[in-house]
C-alpha cells in the first residue's frame, strides 16, 4: 500500500501549509506587494501604443466646429495644367481635393495629378526656407540682397525664366517688374509644348493660338499620337466632353487613333493603329490627298491600304462638319496637314473653334535656344528660374549648371528642391498652391480663382509675392490682385453687384467664366501653306528603330516626382509604378531577344540612356516609347526612373519629341514594380463589350444569366427595407485614367507601400483600375474596368470570417471592423474579387512594436500625416481593409438629411471616386429608389455583375463597352 | 506454475527492453538528434522573431495568395495527427491486436504533430494578441463568434481533438507508469512517475475500469478522427475558390491524412526499432499491417484524385477546368507531378509482398509519400488560389527564408518533443504486450 501512505504524507505536509499561510501578514509581505504592484504598473504601459497628444484649443475659433469640414474654391496649376478645385479642410488642414462643379471648363473632373497634389502640401522634401549656400537667411535678407544685385546688376542682361504665365495678376507684376528693370528678359518655356500648334496657325491663318476643341460636338474624331483624354493641351475639359459622346443610347461617337504608344485615348477609341512616329506625316497627306479626291470625284474607290485610309477619308466627309483631327506632334508640318484637313472638312469655326483660345502652352522653344547660348557666351549676368525646375530643361543644357554658378545673380524660386541646387546663389522656397492667392486664365475671359486655405507651413513665401517686393509693390499680392480685378476685369463685366459683392462671389465660386465671346475672328485658308511642306519619304523608314518621348498620363512633366501617390499609382496602360521603362512592342522584344526588366541603352546625339525595358502589346512595331519627366535624383528615394528629358532636342526652333536612334542591350537586369502581372482576359466574360450593330440587333446580349436558383444560398435573401446603395461603372466612359484610385487613396488614408512592396504585390488601392488586352498582341484592343469592393449581398468573405468581423449592413454594405479583425485572411482568399488588402507590414506607424515601419518618403511622419481623413481610421499591421462605400460621406449625408427630416436625394451622397472622375463613368445611389440615377442604369441592357454566376449578388453593376462598328 | 513463470520471466525481459532507454546513459544518436531538434527550434524562433515583430510582409503571400506555406504545413501536421488515433481507437475497436507494439508511438506522434500544427494558425494571423477572439466566451464588449466560418469550427475541432486524443495518451499510460513507478528510475524521477500513475494498483478492479474507459475514449475518439480532418477540409470546401469548393474534400482529406499519418508512424517506427533495438516488439509484421493500410488509403487517395478531375469537367465550370489545367500545366505543373507520382504511384508498388515487408524500401517509401502529400497540401493550398477568378490579380508565389525557417523549426520542434518522450517514457506499450502474450497464450 505505497501509494496510500504516500498520499497520507502528502496530505500532512499541504495541511501545514495551510497553517503556515493562515499568519497575519507581515510588514515584509506589504513590501512585497508593494514593489510587485509597482513593478507591473511601471512594466505593463511600457507595451502600450505611443501616446499622442491631443491639444484642444484654448479659446475656440468662433466660426470653427471641430469635426465639421469647410470646402473652399481654388485652383490648381502644374505646368499646363490648370484645374479649379474645391479644397476641402478639416480643423484647419486641407486634406482632401476635389473638382470645382461650377466650371464650364471642367465641371467637376480632375485628374491623378490634382488629387495627388494634396500630398504635396504635406511633402516633407519641400523646400522650406530661403537658403543662399549654406546660410539660411531671413526674407528681409534675400529682399536686401537681392534687391541690391538686381540694381548693381540694371545695365546688364538678366534671364527671367519661367514656364508659361496665364495668370494675368501675375503678368502684371512681371511686367511692373520688367519695367523697373528693363533689363530683366521673360523667359518662358514649356516643358511638353503644344508650340507648333501656335506656329501652325500663323501660317495658316495669321493668328498666334491654341484654338478650343470641341470634342462634344464631333461625331467623328481621328487623332494622331494626342493623348487629349489624359495629357494633350486641356485633358480634364476633353475627358468630360469626350464621355458626354460615348452614350450608346445616343448618338454614339466614332473615334480612331493613330498612335506610337498605347495611351489611355487610344484604347477609348473604336479603332486603334499603331504607328511608328515617323508614318504620321505620310498618313495625314495621304488623308489629306484620299478626301480631295473624294471630293472631287465623288467616287469612292473603297480599296483599302494598310491603314485602311479611303474609308477613313469617306466616313470623314460623311461627318463634314462635325468631324475633328487632332495631333500631338510638335511639329509645324504635320500641324498644318492637320489644319488643312480640317479645313476641307469645314470642322473650323464647328469643332476648331477660333473665336477663343488657350492660354496655355505660351513657352517658346526659341527661349530656350536663347538662354543657353546667352549663358553660353556670357550675354546673361544673372539668372531667375521662377517656378521653373531647372532639371526638366531639354536639349543641350548639360553644362548650363557650371554657367549658372558662375552667374552675379542666380534666383530659384519654388516649391521643389531643384537639382544641383549648389548651382544657385539663392533657393527660395514658394508656397504651395493651397497656401497661396492666384488668378489663372485658361482660357481668354475664363478665369479660375485661387485662394489660400492654409497658412504657409514653412518659412516659404508666394512666389508671386517674392517678385512683387522686388517689383518695389507695397501692398500684399492678394490686395494687389484684387486691385487688378477691380480695375481690369471688373470693368468688363456687366454687373450691377458692387465690386466686393461681386469679388467675394467669385472667390467662393472659384471660376468666372464668360461663354459667348463676342468676337468672330475670321479664318481664310490659303492652300499655299500646303506647298512648303516636304514630301516624305511615303513609310520607307520600316527598319529605323525611333526613339519617342511622352508624357506619361500619371507623372505628367515631371512636377510631382516626389508625389508617393503619384509614384504609387501603376500607370494606366503598363500598369507599371515607381519608374518607368522603354516601352517596346512584343514583336521588336522578340527580335532582339528583350524581357520585361533587360536594361538597354538609348543612344541618340551622343548621348546615352540606361533603361530597362517593359513590352507593351499595341506599341508601334519599330518605335522605343520613353516617358519624360522621370529620373530627378534629388528625391529621397535617389533615381526614380531614367531621365531621359535631356533627350529632347530643338529643330527648326521648336522642341522636338521624336528620333531616329538606337539601342544597345545590357547586361543587366531589374524586376520593374508592376501592378498587374496578367495581361490577357483568358476568355473570361469580366469586362463584356461589344460592337454597336451586334448591340443593335441584340439589345439582351449582355442580359444573359447563366442558369442558377433564385435565392441559392442557405439563408433567407436578405432584405433591405430603408436605402440600399449601390455602384454603377460604365465602361464606355471609363478610360481608365486612374484618377479615382488616388481619390480613394487621399479619401480613405490608404498607405503607400514603395517599390519593394509593390514587386511583393503588396500593394494597399482599394480601388484598382484592371486592364486587359485583348485580341492579336501587336494590334490589340485595350480594356479596362475599375474593381472595388462589390459589396456582395451574399457575401462570400462575411460567412468566412471566425470573429465576425466584416459584416452586412442594414444598407448593403459589406462593412470592415477593423477593431475586431485578427487577421486571418480568409475572406480575402474567399472573395473572387480579390479587392481585400492586408497590411503586411507596419505602413503607417500605428503598430506597436516601434521600428518595424515599412514607409516610404515619410509617409508614416507627423508632417505627412496631416493630409489624412480624420473621419477614417488607419489600419494597423494585421488586419484586412477595403473599400467601404466611402461610408463616411454616407453618414455625414444621411445626418444632415436626418436634421432637416428628409431622405437623402440621388446624387446628394458622392462616392470620392465618382467626384473625382472626369468622364462620370461612375454612379452612386440607392438601388431602392426607382427614380434614381442608379436604379436606371442597372435596368439598362448594357448593365451586368461581374461573375454573376457565382451569385455573390453584388451591388456593383458595370455597364458594358460598346465599340462603335461604323469606324 | 511453470508456464506461469515463464510469462512471468518474459514479461520482466519485456519490460527491460522497452525502458532499458530511459535509464541507461544518453546515447550518442540521442544527442545528435537531439542538437537537429535543437537547431531546428532556433529557425523557428527566429521565422516568429520576423514573423511578429516586422509583419506577416516578411512571408511570401501577397493580395491574391493569402495562404502559403503555413496552411500547407498546419494541414499537414494535422494529416499526420491522423494515424496515432486511428491507431489506438479505431483499430482498438475493431481488435486488431497486431496494433499494440506501435500504438504508444503512434499516438506520442500525434500528441505532437497536433502541437506543431497549431503554431500554424496562430502566427499565420496578423493579429495574434487577438486570437482569444476566435473563442466564445461572454464579455463586456457583446460580441461573439461567427458559427458559420470554419475557421471557427476548426479551433474547436482541434481542441477537441487534441483533448481526447491527450487524455486517451495519457490513460493508456497509466499501467505503464505504474510498472516505472516500481523501477530502477531516480527517487525523483520516479515521484513523478508515482503521481502520474494516480494510484493505479493493477488490481483487477484497475483493469476492469482501465479496459471500459479505454473503449468508451474509443468510442469518443473515433468520430473525432473523422471530424477533425473533415473540419479542416471544410476551410477549403466552404470556399467558393475553384480548387477549394469541392464536397469530397472531407472523405477526401480524412484518407489523405490516414495515408500520411502512416506513412510518418512507419517512418519514426522503422528509425526507433533501429536506434533503441526493439526489433522484437515492432516487427516486419506491423510493417507489412501498415503498409497495407497505406495501400488502402492511397488508393482511396488516388480515387479521390480522379474523381475531383473528373467534375471538374464534367461540371462544364470553366473556373474548374481552367485550374485543374494550370495545376497540370502551370507554373507549379513539376510540383503536381511529383505529387501524383509519390502519391499515386509509390503506394502502388505496395500490393507486392516482397515491398511491404522491405524495411528500406519501406522507409523511402514513407519518406515520399509524406513528401508527396506535404505537396498535396501546396496544391491545394497555394495553385488553387494563385490563378482564381480574376486574371488581373493572378501572381506566383515563391516562399521567402522565415516560412522555410518556420517549417523547418516545426520538424525540430517534433524531433525534440519526440526524442524527450524517449527518455522519460516507454515508448511500447509493454503492459498491453503482456496483455496480448497472455491472451495469445491462453
Amino acid at each position: 500500500m505505497y501509494e496510500l501512505s504516500l498520499l497520507k504524507r502528502m496530505n500532512g505536509k499541504i495541511k501545514n501549509k495551510t497553517l503556515k499561510y493562515q499568519k497575519p501578514s507581515s510588514r515584509r509581505d506589504f513590501i512585497k506587494l508593494l514593489g510587485y504592484g509597482a513593478g507591473v504598473t511601471a512594466l505593463l504601459p511600457a507595451c502600450e501604443q505611443p501616446i499622442r497628444k491631443m491639444i484642444p484649443y484654448l479659446v475656440q475659433p468662433e466660426d470653427l466646429i471641430p469635426g465639421k469640414a469647410f470646402h473652399y474654391a481654388t485652383t490648381f496649376k502644374s505646368g499646363n495644367l490648370i484645374c479649379p478645385i474645391v479644397a476641402k479642410l478639416r480643423d484647419g488642414r486641407p486634406i482632401k481635393i476635389e473638382g470645382n462643379e461650377l466650371s464650364q471648363v471642367t465641371s467637376g473632373g480632375t485628374n491623378a495629378r490634382v488629387q495627388a497634389s494634396i500630398l504635396d502640401l504635406y511633402n516633407p522634401t519641400r523646400l522650406q526656407k530661403p537658403i543662399s549656400g549654406n546660410n539660411v537667411l531671413s526674407w528681409d535678407e534675400v529682399d536686401q540682397q537681392i534687391i541690391a544685385k538686381l540694381e548693381a546688376l540694371k545695365d546688364k542682361k538678366i534671364a527671367l525664366v519661367t514656364e508659361t504665365i496665364c495668370s494675368p495678376s501675375e503678368k502684371k507684376i512681371i511686367d511692373i517688374l520688367r519695367v523697373k528693370y528693363p533689363n530683366i528678359e521673360l523667359l518662358e518655356i514649356d516643358f511638353i509644348s503644344n508650340e507648333a500648334i501656335r506656329m501652325a496657325n500663323i501660317k495658316c491663318f495669321d493668328l498666334n493660338a491654341i484654338p478650343i476643341y470641341h470634342f462634344e460636338k464631333a461625331d467623328f474624331v481621328v487623332g494622331f499620337n494626342a493623348d487629349f483624354l489624359s495629357t494633350w493641351i486641356s485633358p480634364i475639359e476633353f475627358a468630360k466632353q469626350y464621355s458626354t459622346r460615348k452614350n450608346p443610347d445616343e448618338n454614339l461617337l466614332n473615334h480612331v487613333q493613330f498612335e506610337s504608344t498605347f495611351t489611355i485615348t487610344g484604347a477609348a477609341a473604336d479603332k486603334r493603329f499603331p504607328i511608328n512616329p515617323s508614318e504620321e506625316k505620310p498618313i495625314l497627306v495621304e488623308l489629306l490627298s484620299q478626301i480631295k479626291t473624294i471630293k472631287a470625284s465623288e467616287i469612292v474607290n473603297l480599296k483599302s491600304d494598310k491603314f485602311n485610309l479611303k474609308k477613313l477619308a469617306d466616313n470623314l466627309l460623311k461627318n463634314k462638319g462635325k468631324s475633328l483631327i487632332v495631333s500631338g506632334t510638335n511639329s509645324v508640318e504635320i500641324q498644318i496637314l492637320v489644319n488643312a484637313i480640317n479645313f476641307e472638312l469645314e470642322n473650323l469655326g464647328a469643332t476648331v473653334d477660333f473665336n477663343n483660345s488657350y492660354c496655355i502652352g505660351k513657352g517658346k522653344a526659341e527661349n530656350l535656344n536663347r538662354l543657353i547660348n546667352g549663358l553660353n557666351n556670357g550675354n546673361y549676368f544673372g539668372a531667375i528660374f521662377y517656378k521653373f525646375d531647372f532639371g526638366f530643361l531639354s536639349g543641350n543644357s548639360e553644362n548650363l549648371f557650371s554657367h549658372i554658378e558662375k552667374l552675379d545673380l542666380s534666383v530659384f524660386i519654388g516649391t521643389n528642391l531643384p537639382e544641383k541646387s549648389k548651382a544657385f546663389k539663392y533657393v527660395l522656397p514658394a508656397n504651395h498652391f493651397l497656401e497661396s492667392w492666384s488668378d489663372y486664365e485658361t482660357k481668354h475671359e475664363y478665369f479660375s480663382l485661387g485662394q489660400p486655405l492654409i497658412k504657409p507651413l514653412f518659412n516659404t513665401r508666394q512666389a508671386e509675392e517674392i517678385l512683387k517686393n522686388w517689383a518695389g509693390i507695397e501692398t500684399s499680392y492678394h490686395d494687389f490682385m484684387k486691385t487688378r480685378w477691380e480695375e481690369e476685369t471688373y470693368t468688363k463685366i456687366q454687373t450691377e453687384k458692387p465690386f466686393n459683392d461681386f469679388w467675394n462671389e467669385t472667390l467662393q465660386k472659384g471660376v468666372l467664366e464668360k461663354e459667348n465671346r463676342e468676337i468672330e475672328v475670321i479664318i481664310e485658308w490659303d492652300e499655299n501653306v500646303l506647298k512648303k511642306i516636304q514630301k516624305d519619304e511615303v513609310f520607307k523608314n520600316d527598319k529605323k528603330i525611333e526613339i519617342h518621348l511622352f508624357e506619361s498620363s500619371v507623372l505628367g512633366d515631371g512636377n510631382q516626382i516626389s508625389n508617393p501617390w503619384i509614384l504609387e499609382l501603376p500607370d494606366p496602360i503598363s500598369k507599371q509604378c515607381w519608374g518607368n521603362a522603354a516601352l517596346i512592342s512584343p514583336e521588336f522584344a522578340k527580335k532582339h531577344d528583350l524581357i520585361n526588366g533587360q536594361h538597354i541603352e538609348i543612344l541618340l546625339n551622343k548621348k546615352v540612356v540606361e533603361i530597362p525595358v517593359l513590352v507593351l502589346p499595341g506599341q508601334a512595331s519599330n518605335t522605343i516609347s520613353v516617358a519624360l519627366g522621370f529620373g530627378k535624383s534629388n528625391s529621397e528615394l535617389g533615381k526614380t526612373g531614367s531621365n531621359v528629358n535631356y533627350f529632347v532636342q530643338i529643330e527648326n526652333g521648336i522642341q522636338k519629341y521624336n528620333f531616329f536612334g538606337d539601342f544597345r542591350k545590357i547586361e543587366k537586369h531589374t524586376e520593374l514594380a508592376i501592378g498587374q502581372l496578367h495581361d490577357s482576359m483568358e476568355g473570361r466574360e469580366l469586362i463584356k463589350f461589344a460592337k454597336s450593330d451586334e448591340f443593335a440587333q441584340n439589345p439582351e446580349l449582355f442580359k444573359h444569366r447563366n442558369h442558377f436558383p433564385e435565392n441559392p444560398q442557405f439563408y433567407k435573401k436578405p432584405e433591405f427595407l430603408g436605402y440600399h446603395w449601390g455602384l454603377a461603372v460604365d465602361l464606355n466612359k471609363c478610360t481608365g485614367c486612374s484618377t479615382c484610385v488616388i481619390a480613394c487613396q487621399a479619401e480613405n488614408n490608404i498607405p503607400v507601400v514603395g517599390k519593394n512592396e509593390v514587386i511583393n504585390k503588396h500593394e494597399m488601392h482599394w480601388l484598382r483600375v484592371d486592364r486587359y488586352f485583348n485580341g492579336d498582341l501587336d494590334k490589340p484592343r485595350m480594356l479596362v474596368q475599375p474593381v472595388m469592393c462589390q459589396h456582395c449581398d451574399n457575401a462570400p468573405c462575411e460567412n468566412v470570417c471566425p470573429v465576425s468581423a466584416t459584416t452586412h449592413s442594414s444598407e448593403g454594405i459589406n462593412q470592415m471592423v477593423y477593431n475586431r479583425c485578427i487577421g486571418t485572411r480568409y475572406c480575402a482568399n474567399n472573395c473572387p474579387y480579390k479587392v481585400r488588402r492586408f497590411n503586411w507590414y507596419d505602413y503607417n506607424n500605428t503598430d506597436m512594436f516601434k521600428n518595424n515601419e515599412v514607409a516610404v518618403l515619410g509617409m508614416g511622419d507627423d508632417l505627412t500625416r496631416m493630409v489624412l481623413n480624420p473621419d477614417v481610421t488607419q489600419r494597423s499591421r494585421g488586419v484586412i481593409e477595403k473599400c467601404t462605400f466611402c461610408i463616411q460621406r454616407i453618414i455625414d449625408v444621411k445626418n444632415k438629411a436626418k436634421l432637416e427630416n428628409r431622405p437623402v436625394f440621388d446624387g446628394e451622397i458622392k462616392m470620392a471616386c465618382e467626384q473625382s472622375c472626369p468622364s462620370d463613368a461612375l454612379v452612386f445611389g440607392n438601388m431602392n429608389d426607382a427614380e434614381s440615377r442608379i436604379s436606371k442604369l442597372i435596368k439598362s441592357n448594357r448593365s451586368y455583375r461581374m461573375l454573376e454566376e457565382l451569385s455573390t449578388e453584388s451591388s456593383v453593376f458595370y455597364q458594358a463597352k460598346i465599340i462603335n462598328s461604323n469606324s | 506454475m511453470a508456464k506461469g513463470k515463464n510469462i512471468e520471466s518474459r514479461n520482466v525481459q519485456i519490460t527491460d527492453e522497452v525502458c532499458r532507454p530511459l535509464y541507461g546513459r544518453t546515447s550518442k544518436s540521442w544527442f545528435l538528434g537531439f542538437s537537429f531538434g535543437i537547431v531546428g527550434i532556433l529557425f523557428g524562433v527566429y521565422g516568429i522573431y520576423c514573423t511578429l515583430f516586422k509583419g506577416i510582409g516578411t512571408w511570401g503571400l501577397d493580395r491574391t495568395i493569402g495562404w502559403g506555406w503555413a496552411i500547407t504545413n498546419f494541414v499537414w501536421w494535422i494529416g499526420i495527427g491522423h494515424a496515432g488515433t486511428f491507431i489506438s481507437a479505431i483499430l482498438l475497436l475493431f481488435r486488431q491486436k497486431w496494433r499494440t507494439g506501435i500504438n504508444r508511438a503512434a499516438e506520442t506522434m500525434t500528441i505532437f504533430a497536433i502541437i506543431c500544427a497549431s503554431i500554424f494558425p496562430i502566427i499565420h494571423m496578423g493579429r495574434i494578441a487577438f486570437a482569444f477572439y476566435t473563442i466564445p466566451y461572454p464579455n463586456t464588449r457583446n460580441l461573439w463568434v461567427n458559427f458559420n466560418s470554419p475557421l471557427l469550427w476548426d479551433v474547436f475541432a482541434i481542441l477537441t481533438y487534441f483533448i481526447v486524443s491527450l487524455i486517451f495518451w495519457y490513460i493508456g499510460m497509466i499501467p505503464d507508469l505504474a510498472v516505472l513507478r516500481e523501477g530502477k528510475a531516480r527517487k525523483f524521477k520516479r515521484k513523478i512517475y508515482s503521481l502520474l500513475s494516480l494510484g493505479w494498483q493493477g488490481t483487477i478492479f484497475d483493469w476492469k475500469r482501465y479496459d471500459k474507459i479505454m473503449i468508451l475514449l474509443a468510442s469518443i475518439a473515433t468520430p473525432l478522427v473523422i471530424s477533425v480532418h473533415s473540419i479542416v477540409s471544410m476551410d477549403f470546401a466552404t470556399s467558393i475558390i475553384p480548387g477549394w469548393h469541392s464536397t469530397i474534400f472531407p472523405p477526401y482529406f480524412v484518407a489523405g491524412a490516414i495515408f500520411s499519418g502512416f506513412a510518418m508512424v512507419q517512418t519514426l517506427m522503422i528509425i526507433t526499432r533501429k536506434v533503441l533495438n526493439l526489433e522484437r516488439h515492432i516487427t516486419v509484421k506491423h510493417i507489412n499491417s501498415m503498409n497495407k493500410i497505406i495501400l488502402l488509403m492511397g488508393s482511396i487517395v488516388a480515387f479521390a484524385y480522379f474523381i475531383e478531375i473528373f467534375f471538374a469537367f464534367f461540371s462544364g465550370n470553366e473556373f474548374e477546368e481552367f485550374m485543374f489545367l494550370n495545376r497540370a500545366t502551370g507554373p507549379y505543373a513539376i510540383w503536381f507531378w511529383i505529387m501524383m507520382f509519390c502519391n499515386i504511384i509509390i503506394p502502388q508498388f505496395l500490393w507486392f509482398k516482397k515491398i511491404r515487408t522491405n524495411i528500406a524500401v519501406t522507409f523511402v517509401f514513407s519518406i515520399l509519400i509524406n513528401f508527396g502529400m506535404w505537396l498535396e497540401r501546396f496544391t491545394i493550398v497555394t495553385t488553387s488560389l494563385h490563378r482564381d477568378f480574376m486574371p488581373s490579380n493572378w501572381t506566383i508565389y515563391k516562399p521567402t527564408f522565415v516560412e522555410v525557417s518556420l517549417f523547418i523549426g516545426s520538424i525540430g520542434l517534433f524531433i525534440t518533443l519526440y526524442l524527450v518522450f524517449l527518455r522519460l517514457f516507454p515508448i511500447i506499450s509493454f503492459s498491453e504486450i503482456k496483455h496480448q502474450n497472455l491472451e495469445n497464450e491462453e
